[in-house]
């Protein structure tokens, strides 16, 4: 009797232990842990090519410039700069005395080295298509450093928000040591990295910019949605980026909660094959369009706070706005009419009785796949045969770019020039042109867009590639735009998306810091 | 006996090269490759190229089966996605598996056997009847499904336990809290099916001549249950556990992604949607390995349990 | 008089429905699935005016001794009758589905996509397209029994054929097809299956493909022992000696005395595999959209599983019961049967 007691009393000062250690377990007074939604995978910011890579990069790394207030281009590590007359010369002049973490001073030369590994072909970076026009790059003094183009280039500005590496640590090390062991000069140092676990980040002392008010960061990545939001409900991590439509529905009403959004998160849509048929037929287009249910319908129920209706490529907050006359341009939902087209193209022999329009899709966004399945649906009770094609993201690019694929739906998200958003999808030879689209005129615009400095002459272009590609061609179908959004507990101050290549911890904007 | 030991333990060795060219083959099935994984859909043609000729992807078929194999063993398999040695990946996360399969094991164990045999002890009572309707409710529900149920109730509602997550180690107060929801979660499905067969075995055994006999001859019925009808009913019991344990790792898979537990489950997971064959041989191998293992340690208890068997 | 309550009670029930369908809604024999709902509809009618009308019909069977045996035996197990019962009425909504689910499983009512909470008309409530949830989930069975018979079916096969094989030649061919066996049975089933899948492709085929190859092992395993417990058998090798070929052999004599374990084994496995498939739809590797099984409408149920639980609920619960029914069943079939010999 005695012995049953004891131990009854045992289990019971266990459980009871076990369940309050949760109240005096607190981690270190400024510590921010993050969950993220992807692995991440190398740390070299001359490689970055996925996303979340991108976005640790920016916590360790600093560029020549940074992004400002609403993006815009303000001084980095270099505090001034000057344009040649021609536009093809930038010099600029670096602050000095800014230390590495591994303390190595940074000159001119790590400048120079950081981009021409860039654009050797041979070490295979993504990044190279966008500082393929320098032509050379001069080291003047120690402090100052001046890029020649083989052309003027407006966004050519934007290229100079790259992670400077530090050329003797990497030259000693190699590159894949130097991923896994990055040494930068940003506000924050690598302190641990656990693949598929986590990675944790310490405060850089000397920090050239202002001192860091987060002594730590932690990073998970947690690649289910709903995982994370039962992780921030619970104080496993501070803020959840990324969420799925229904979770950031209950943040919203959560006093304990911020939820906090801003445009900027890209642009979903779906295009179709040019050099497919039917999906390269006009009339077959419009008959899948007026099946299709509305996007101003559909697009607010599926996304809810997480995104706006799109009527053109590139975002709300970058010019040229043609908005309102694509909204025009648009075909309307009519199930009946769309019956009657079909029966006309299945007539004239454009389209088999049988015929079966699969519209390919990437299993990592829900809402993308919510619209294709109501796409589906919709397409289906109009007559046509319709099946969606929900797979990884590895499967569908390989057919993709084997052009097996009639009609797609994809994501896209870029810096703030369209050039980065309409250059390479629409032009002919453009690196993401997966319809095949091929048109002269587009090609001959954007090659005047891009060669350009002048304002009015780009937008001008701009605007007749947009109203083409998409107003009357139709060859794209933009869905949503999506915000950028951050959902946190109540302790953290100060910190707002607006940028989807970088976290905001520490900018010329704004110090994160933990308030209890 | 040490012979049969021997005997098994070359048999993995034939076993595994199985399931590797099993596993190769399957992977060259899939669709994707690597490139456009990590490389993203940005990449330039020359970055494909490079890492292609890097992780030696363009190379013949029977090459890179024999490149993946000879790397496996001299243990300098490097994962494509991480580039770093599968090995480093690896070791962290097998301890977090193990220990997760082990205290679901140790938690199902200490559960299910008393249950099972109380519940065969007092056939057709109510404890019986209530207790194995909850095991067979036990092994229909899917074991996600579980570990959603546990976490809505005990992180969310209640906030006591975290909901995810590797605690650390569990000598840590902290590494048990993070342990407990996943443990039990994944031990449902074991402890259903043990206290059913261990119920069953037991009700068998109590019908043999011997625990007549033992009976007739006066002994106390604690002693004929503990001493003579527990260790034969435990045989059957032992082989199911043994089953089950590849269930148990094949089904940490579930509870490490409900959870977020960094095991190898989840792991392989990733790795097979990375397209990152080094990774996804390397931790498919290594799971393999344990199960057959464990099989071949199932085995050798019975020598223990039953000195009927001997495997000379 | 009693017992003809019920059959009575459900007939009355069942006219309805098919008057219901046919008449008012013209549902006769519009598509493929209407035509199995309605010949379907047809057999269960003919059955229920049997069972109330003319139930001495049923006499015949009670004549064949070991049967009967063998039914009464299951009768006493309750949890089995419940069981069976269960499965009846799951396949009977599977395959009326037409004429028994309220709505159509698929409508979206684009002006109003969002969760409802359950009430009248829609009993279980609406998922986050505002498709009702009933529906779906009866729709969803088909999925479910659907993939469960065929992966179980192909398993069983393939797993049968392997344990003939090594049973009957034994001797190295016997070592080679266990060693072969046991090989595939030591990779992680769930990892197995989702290669397969993300070899083949996402397809309700591919599902069954992958799930009907894991777990090979049982099969093979009891009927190679049943085949070996038999071999040796007098009547066996009397029968070689008369010149009958080996098929013929496994034919006559071997194979009868495997059905018994292999019904249960395979009910069981039904469970298992559905299981087996909405632990696949969790993982992202279930059928496409929008067809709904059940796995992918409790993956679905996550993401509003604080402010719609009943998504998940409802789907998991069509889970458990019919899992459960299929496992009740099982059990009951292992004791009326022959209780020793499977173990």
């Amino acid at each position: 009797m005695n012995k049953k007691l004891f131990s009854t009393l045992l289990i019971t000062l266990l459980l009871v232990g076990l369940f309050s250690a949760g109240v005096f377990a607190q981690e270190d007074e400024q510590t921010l842990v993050i969950g993220f939604e992807a692995d991440v995978s190398s740390l070299d910011p001359g490689f970055a090519d996925i996303s979340v890579n991108e976005r640790v990069n920016s916590l360790i790394f600093d560029g020549l410039v940074e992004y400002g207030k609403n993006n815009k281009i303000v001084p980095g590590i270099s505090f001034n700069w000057e344009v040649s007359e021609d536009s093809k010369a930038y010099t600029f002049h670096l602050q000095q005395g800014i230390e590495f973490h591994n303390g190595e001073v940074l000159t001119a030369e790590d400048v120079k080295f950081t981009y021409e590994r860039i654009l050797d072909q041979k070490n295979g970076s993504g990044l190279r298509g966008k500082v393929s026009i320098i032509d050379r790059i001069e080291v003047i003094d120690d402090y100052t450093v001046k890029f020649v183009l083989s052309e003027p280039n407006a966004s050519f500005l934007l290229a100079m928000t790259f992670g400077i590496v530090p050329k003797d640590y990497v030259q000693e090390v190699g590159a894949d040591q130097f991923s896994r062991n990055p040494i930068g000069a940003g506000p924050f140092k690598l302190e641990e990295w656990v693949p598929d676990t986590r990675i944790v980040l310490t405060a850089n002392e000397t920090y050239w910019m202002k001192d860091p008010k987060l002594s730590r960061v932690i990073i998970r990545p947690i690649p289910e949605s709903s995982v994370q939001a039962m992780e921030l409900r619970s104080g496993g991590i501070d803020v959840a980026v990324n969420l799925d439509v229904g979770q950031l529905e209950n943040f919203k009403d959560n006093s304990q909660f911020q939820v906090k959004s801003a445009p900027g998160g890209g642009v979903h849509f779906f295009g179709f094959n040019d050099k497919m048929a039917p999906f390269n037929n006009q009339k077959f287009r419009e008959a899948f369009l007026m099946a299709s249910p509305t996007i101003e319908q559909i697009a607010p129920q599926i996304y809810g706070a997480k995104g706006v209706t799109a009527y053109s490529f590139v975002p709300p907050t970058l010019w040229p706005d043609e908005r309102d006359y694509l909204k025009e341009q648009r075909v309307n939902f009519n199930p009946e009419q769309a019956r009657v087209k079909l029966q006309e193209l299945k007539d004239e022999g454009i389209i088999d009785d049988d015929f079966t329009v699969d519209i390919y899709v990437p299993s990592s966004d829900n809402a993308r796949v919510k619209v294709v399945e109501a796409l589906v649906t919709s397409l289906r009770q109009a007559g046509f045969n319709a099946n969606a094609q929900v797979m990884e993201f590895g499967a569908m690019w390989d057919k993709l770019n084997a052009g097996e694929i009639g009609v797609y739906m994809l994501s896209f998200v870029s810096d703030p020039d369209p050039e980065y958003w309409l250059y390479r999808w629409f032009k002919s030879d453009g690196s993401l042109n997966k319809s095949f689209y091929e048109n002269d005129l587009v090609d001959e615009w954007l090659t005047k867009a891009r060669t350009s400095t002048e304002q009015s002459v780009r937008e001008k272009m701009y605007s007749n590639v947009l109203r083409k590609t998409l107003g009357e061609d139709k060859v794209l179908v933009p869905v949503a735009h999506i915000n950028q959004i951050y959902v946190m507990n109540n302790s953290v101050m100060d910190l707002q998306p607006g940028n989807p290549v970088i976290i905001p911890l520490v900018t010329p904007e704004a110090n994160v810091y933990l308030e209890n | 006996m040490f012979g049969y030991i021997i005997k098994r333990l070359l048999w993995i060795i034939p076993v595994l090269i199985g399931v590797s060219l099993i596993l190769f083959g399957i992977m060259q099935l899939i669709p994707g490759d690597p490139a456009s994984v990590l490389l993203g859909p940005k990449a330039s043609q020359e970055a494909v190229d490079t890492l292609n000729e890097r992780f030696g992807l363009n190379k013949p078929i029977y090459t890179q089966y024999y490149l993946l194999m000879k790397n496996f063993i001299t243990g300098n398999l490097e994962s494509i996605y991480y580039r770093v040695t599968v090995i480093s990946i690896i070791l962290d996360k097998l301890k977090a598996t193990i220990e997760l399969g082990l205290t679901s094991l140790v938690i199902a164990v200490v559960l299910a056997i008393p249950i099972g045999i109380v519940a065969a002890v007092k056939k057709n009572s109510f404890f019986d009847y209530f207790s194995m309707m909850l095991a067979t409710l036990g092994i229909s529900v899917p074991v996600f499904f579980t570990g959603i149920i546990l976490i809505y109730i005990f992180s969310v509602n209640f906030n006591l336990l975290p909901s995810s997550g590797y605690g650390g180690s569990l000598l840590t107060v902290q590494g048990w809290r993070h342990i407990i929801l996943p443990a039990v979660s994944l031990s449902s499905i074991l402890i259903a099916s043990t206290s059913r067969l261990t119920r069953s075995s037991m009700l068998d055994i109590l019908q043999e001549d011997y625990i007549r006999t033992a009976r007739a001859k006066g002994l106390k019925e604690k002693i004929v249950i503990n001493k003579h009808a527990f260790k034969n009913a435990m045989i059957p019991v032992i082989t199911n556990i043994g089953n089950q344990m590849a269930t148990l790792f094949g089904g940490a898979i579930l509870t490490e992604t409900v959870f977020a537990w960094p095991g190898i489950g989840r792991l392989a997971v990733k790795a097979v949607s990375y397209r990152d064959q080094p990774l996804v041989f390397g931790t498919i191998l290594v799971l393999s390995f344990l199960y057959v293992l464990t099989n071949l340690f199932i085995d050798i208890l019975y020598v223990f349990i039953d000195p009927q068997i001997s495997y000379s | 008089m009693k017992k003809k309550i019920i059959p009575l009670i459900l007939l009355i029930a069942k006219i309805y429905v098919l008057y219901n369908n046919w008449i008012v809604k013209n549902k006769f024999w519009n598509s493929l699935q209407i035509k199995i709902a309605t010949v379907f509809s047809i057999f269960v009618l003919i059955l229920l005016l049997l069972i109330v009308f003319k139930p001495d019909i049923f006499s015949y069977f009670k004549q064949k001794e070991i049967l009967y045996k063998s039914y009464r035996e299951f009768i006493k197990n309750k949890g089995g009758v419940a069981g069976t019962i269960m499965i009846f009425i799951i396949i009977y909504l599977a395959l009326c589905a037409p004429f028994v689910a309220p709505f159509e499983p698929d409508e979206i009512d684009y002006a109003n996509m969002s969760a409802s909470a359950p009430n009248l008309t829609h009993p279980m409530g609406t998922d986050d397209f505002g498709r009702d949830i009933l529906s779906r989930v009866i729709y969803g069975s088909r999925v479910a029994l659907g993939v469960a018979f065929a992966s179980v079916f192909l398993n069983a096969f393939i797993g049968i054929s392997l344990g003939l094989i090594a049973g009957f030649y034994g001797g190295k061919v016997d070592n080679l097809v266990m060693r072969l066996v046991e090989t595939w049975n030591s990779i992680p089933f769930i990892l197995l299956a989702l290669a397969i899948i993300a070899a083949l492709g996402k397809d309700i085929i591919n599902v069954i493909i992958a799930v009907g190859l894991t777990g090979l092992i049982n099969f093979a395993r009891i009927t190679r022992s049943s085949v070996l417990s038999v071999k040796e058998k007098e009547y066996v090798n009397a029968a070689k000696a008369l010149g009958s070929s080996d098929f013929r052999v496994i034919k006559n004599h071997i194979l009868p005395n495997v059905v018994s374990p292999i019904i249960v084994i395979g009910t069981l496995r039904i469970g298992q595999a559905i299981l087996l498939v909405a632990s696949l739809s969790f993982l992202g590797l279930g059928v496409q959209p929008p067809l709904s099984s059940w796995g992918t409408m409790l993956k679905r149920g996550q993401e509003y599983l604080i402010q719609a639980p009943w998504i998940s609920m409802f789907s998991g619960l069509a889970i458990i019961i019919t899992v459960m029914s299929f496992n009740l069943l099982g059990d009951a079939l292992r004791d009326a049967l022959d209780p020793k010999q499977i173990d």
